[in-house]
Parts: structure tokens; sequence; C-alpha cells
């Protein structure tokens, strides 16, 4: 605690113990708390930072922020940090409080603030086959009771299994389809206040996952079949329909694929089960079955298909008529991965897998 | 050669659209806008002149149709720097790297067109051939596209309408960026109709690639490439094009 009024006043005092420069940072609480009062600094080795809190509240003498301490506060805490050096600091501390009526002084010392607990994010983590991102390594300040990024002080980064996931400086590469703990190593003050927060290691982890396009979805609400009409393709002319849908990768686990991948598709025919004597198929990529040709799903993973028919052999007497059927099998190409579907092209409708 | 023309003027009207289904008449103003716009530093390194040109379309938000012939398997790197400039000249310049390309003076106001010079005047070019009414009712835009390609592919390969019963059928997959949209154009050429589709949702810039040597089908026309393998394309699905997002382009070969 600091404390000034007409009789007390109070000094605090960083120091710098490190061998190297770093910005020291002494804030001063009152209100209950609620209001602050910070002076920055940066400290070469051995260097001091004060604040006589008195001097301060007397002379209104602005802060870093242009804010000062209203003259009628008297008392309040304080905290020092060390900008520069989050999970192990380099300043060391005093505090003099005097007291003018009886003449004399007391010292004090703030308790030390340590780090308790720590977080791999984001956990789960996952990644489809081929792409990479960041890792975050936090612990738990229980000075303000918030979760600090300690990702900078975090070394020796590494998964169970590097063939699955590749985490190198936070990074990790998802390598190919499988889950692993990712896991970091950090050196923190844990808050043992007792023994004066000694220096321990933490290790953050989390669960990695490498996705790898495994099946395909319909995006709820999404798909929708026109009514069977007439319509003309190129020289064919006939009755079909259209269904549009929206898919969702999903990963081995039946899990989205949240990232952009490439995809197209290819269309054959099943021996045997041509009842629309379909002729060709219109596919993905400009030839038919060929790819890929730049086409790629959005960041959520999602993509458009446009599933048509238009055939002569659907259209009878002047009336569009539900005559025929035909059985394919498509297989799309996902970021390498192939996924197999079937498809049943009928007058009035298109099933993709039965549905 | 280029033809150093003032692109605020470009561009003539193309094809009529029917009322109701007309493009905002903003679109073209918002162009020359763009087109003019002050730039005070600016650079393009590319792996090709037609990367460059994406790139300068992405990042300057013009909608674009490019015809291009391909350089047969040649890496010509783009590489350019500009100091107060304007975007116009940044296309310029870009353009006049390309011997034999110009910035097209025809088609409709709202799309920057780069092409072979030589091909304006080209009945075998099927970007200038008039396809008549094309009517798009609640059509995702690669779909109407596709559908274009095999219109126009009764005009590159005349053929008698289907005698044997039977149809044609398809899957065409396309990014989230894609829209259903609803337009008629009568009597518009591919290039008119290119240009709608392009500006009507999220597909922005519309490529016909050649191959490096010209042939052409026995009907006259030249046949089109894909962007993304050097394999020739069969006269029964020519032509052939693309739409594309503003963006990294993936895949181009």
């Amino acid at each position: 605690m600091w404390h000034v009024d007409g009789s007390h006043n109070s000094l605090i005092t960083a120091g710098n113990g490190g061998s190297n420069a770093t910005h020291a940072a002494v804030t001063l609480f009152y209100n209950r708390g609620k209001s602050s009062y910070t002076i920055e600094k940066q400290l070469e080795p051995g260097e001091q930072i004060w604040a006589d809190v008195g001097d301060i509240i007397r002379n209104q003498i602005p802060d870093k922020n242009g804010k000062t301490i209203p003259r009628e506060v008297t008392m309040g805490s304080y905290e020092l940090r060390d900008l520069d050096h989050i999970g192990v600091g380099y300043l060391y501390e005093g505090k003099l409080v005097i007291d003018k009526t009886w003449g004399h002084g007391y010292y004090g010392c703030a308790g030390c603030c340590g780090y308790e607990g720590q977080q791999m994010l984001p956990n789960p983590f996952s990644g489809g086959v081929g792409t990479q991102g960041n890792n975050t390594a936090e612990s738990e300040d229980m000075c303000s009771n918030s979760w600090v990024d300690v990702t900078a002080e975090t070394y020796d980064w590494a998964t169970t299994n590097s063939d699955i996931v590749n985490l190198a400086n936070a990074v990790s590469h998802f390598m190919s389809g499988g889950t692993v703990t990712g896991s970091g190593q950090v050196q923190l003050q844990r808050q043992l206040a007792r023994e004066e927060c000694p220096v321990e290691g933490f290790e953050p982890q989390n669960t990695q996952t490498a996705q790898v396009p495994t099946s395909l979805s319909i995006v709820s609400g999404t798909d929708s079949t026109s009514p069977e009409a007439k319509c003309s393709a190129g020289s064919v002319s006939g009755c079909g329909v259209t269904r549009t849908l929206v898919y969702q990768v999903l990963d081995q686990s039946g899990v989205p694929i949240n990232s952009s991948m490439s995809f197209y598709d290819t269309i054959t025919n099943v021996s045997g089960k041509n009842g629309c004597n379909l002729t060709g198929y219109t596919t993905t990529c400009s030839p038919q079955n060929s790819g890929p040709c730049g086409k790629s799903t959005g960041a959520t993973g999602q993509f458009q298909d446009s599933l048509s028919i238009c055939d002569s052999l659907c259209y009878s007497g002047s009336k569009c008529t539900t005559g025929c059927s035909t059985a394919a099998t498509q297989t799309w190409y996902i970021n390498g991965s192939q996924i197999t579907m079937s498809l049943s092209y009928q007058c009035n409708k298109v099933l993709v897998n039965g549905n | 050669m280029l033809r150093r023309l003032s692109l605020a003027a470009i561009l003539l009207l193309g094809g009529r659209e029917i009322a109701g289904s007309r493009q905002q008449p903003s679109t073209a103003r918002t162009l020359q806008g763009s087109l003019a716009s002050p730039v005070g530093s600016y650079s393009v390194d590319a792996d090709s002149t037609l990367v460059a040109l994406i790139k300068v379309a992405t990042d300057f938000k013009l909608p674009m149709g490019i015809e291009w012939i391909k350089r047969g398997g040649v890496v010509v790197r783009y590489n350019h720097s500009w100091q107060v400039t304007t975007v116009s000249t940044i296309i310029q310049d870009i353009v006049a790297s390309l011997p034999g390309y110009e910035v097209d003076s025809t088609g409709t106001r709202s799309v920057l067109h780069v092409r072979p010079s030589a091909f304006q005047v080209d009945n075998g070019d099927i970007v200038n051939a008039h396809v008549g009414l094309f009517q798009v009712k609640n059509e995702l835009v690669e779909v109407a596209s596709r559908r274009l390609q095999r219109l126009a592919g009764t005009i590159v390969m005349p053929r008698e309408a289907s005698q044997s019963p039977g149809g044609v059928a398809g899957s065409v997959g396309t990014g989230v960026d894609d829209q259903k949209v609803t337009f008629t154009i009568e009597d518009g050429t591919v290039r008119d109709i290119l240009d709608r589709l392009c500006l009507a949702a999220g597909l922005k810039i519309w490529i016909v690639a050649y191959p490096a040597v010209a042939t052409r089908t026995p009907a006259g026309f030249l046949r089109t490439a894909s962007l993304y393998n050097d394999l020739p394309i069969e006269d029964r699905w020519q032509p052939t094009w693309n739409l594309l997002p503003w963006g990294t382009p993936r895949d181009l070969k």
C-alpha cells in the first residue's frame, strides 16, 4: 500500500537487476482499484525508476496517458511490471512510507505476482492437410487474473508425431491425416508468494488434428430442385431439372474443414445403366472431366454445386415426362483427396448417394 | 501495337439488355472513375503478364475481360513499379509490354477488355459472335456460363439438332463467390454476355485463352485452349473460357 496525506508520503522504486535494458512500469491504483496512474521508463542495467507519490499528487504531474491523481486521494495500492520480460522479470523494488507525525518511516515490499496454469490455443486446433496455422501459448497472470500471451517466451515446440503435424516456432504445419498433442516449454515465475515466485517450467498443450477431405455433407437449407420444365442445351432440347446445393467438406472424423481447398470433379456412366442415353456431362472444369481449374472452396470449406439434366427422353407428346433414369459415378478431387458419390439422373430429380 | 486510348472513354454499347434486367447504371461511371484514380506508388511482380493483369484488376476492383494467346510454355515474368500515376497508365503500360495487344474498344462500357488487336476484326473470334437471345433465370453465373459455352459450341461446330433421343447432364461446382442471377440479352455477342455475367456476381474476370499456335475449326473459328493445361481441346468441347473471382489465381499454366 502507499499512503499520502498531510503527515505521510510514500516513495516507490524499481531497479533493473538484469544485464540488459528493460522497460519498467509503476502503476498506482486508487479509488478502490478502479482508477490507475502509470509511469513507464526504459531502465539500463542498475538504473532505477522512482515514484514520489506525494509529489505526483501535490503537483498534479500527469502520467504517460496525461492523467493525474485527484488531490483528495490519500491511499492506494501499486504494481511494478517488467514490460519486456513477461515470464521472468529483471526488476527489484523498494518502498518507503514516511510518517511525519512521529518522525519515522517504514519499509515494505509488494508480494510477488506469478503465473499459474497454462494453455495452448486454439484447443482443439484443426487444419486441412497442406495448410498451416499459428498457436498461442498463454499463462494466467495471478496479479491481474488475466491470461497473458507467453508465445514469444515459449521454446521446444513439438507434437507427438511430426509426420502428422510438424510444429515449429508456434506454427503448425498439417502434414497428413491424424490427431496429435502439441506442446511447448516456457519458464515462468510460479505464483508461490511465500517462496518469492520461483522460476519453474510450464508446458502448455493442445490437441491438433490434420484434416483430410473424406466426405461431403449438404449444408442445411441450401438444397433445392427446380420443377421439371422444358430446356435446351446446345443441340439438345427436352425436359429436365436443376438441383442446387452447398456442400461442406468434412474430415476423417466428420468434422468440417474450415479452410480454402481446391476442387473439381469427374463423372462417368455406370455400365448398362444409361436409360436416359446421356451423351456427355458438364463438370466443374471445362472440357469435361478435366482439372484442376482454379476452383476453390470458401474459407469455411464450402462450395456450391449445380446438378442438372436436360433430355429429350423426358419430353413426350408436348409434355414433360418422367420416363428415364441414368446412374453415374462422380469423383470429387478436393485438395488431392478423392471422394466418390453415386448420382442418379432422372427427368424430375437428381439424387446424390440415393438422396 | 498498343493504342493509347483514353480509357475513360473506351467501349461501346453491346447487345441490347431487356428492360427489367439491366445492369446498374453506375457501373460504367465506377469503372471510369477507377481508371482515372491517382496512384501514389504501385508495383507488380507476377509470374506472367496475364497474372499481372489479374492482380491489377483485383487490386483496383476492375471487372476485366481478357483474350489471351498462350506463350507455349515460355515463362515471361512481369515486374514493374510506378510512382505518382493512374490506374489507366498502369494498365496501358502492362498491355504495352504485350506486342500486338490493345485495350479493346468494343463491347459494354463497364468491363475493361484486353485482347490481341488482330482479333478485333476477326470473324473467327468466338467472342465476337452473336448468339441471339440469351436468357438467364435464377441461375448460378458459372452454370449460365457453361450453358453459353454449349450455345457457342453450336456456332463453332455447327451441328443439326440431335436426332437420336437422349440428353446431357452435369454437376458444376462453383465457389461461394458465385450467385444466382436473372437477366436477358437480345442479339448480344458472346463478349456482351460474358461481360454481363462478370458484372452479375463475384466472378469479376473472364478469360478466353488461345493456343500459342492458332488453329481453326472447320467453320473457321479460332480454337480456344485451357488456362490450366496444355492439352488440346477437342472441337466438340470448343469453345472454352473461365470466369475468375478477384484474387490470386490458382493452377494457371
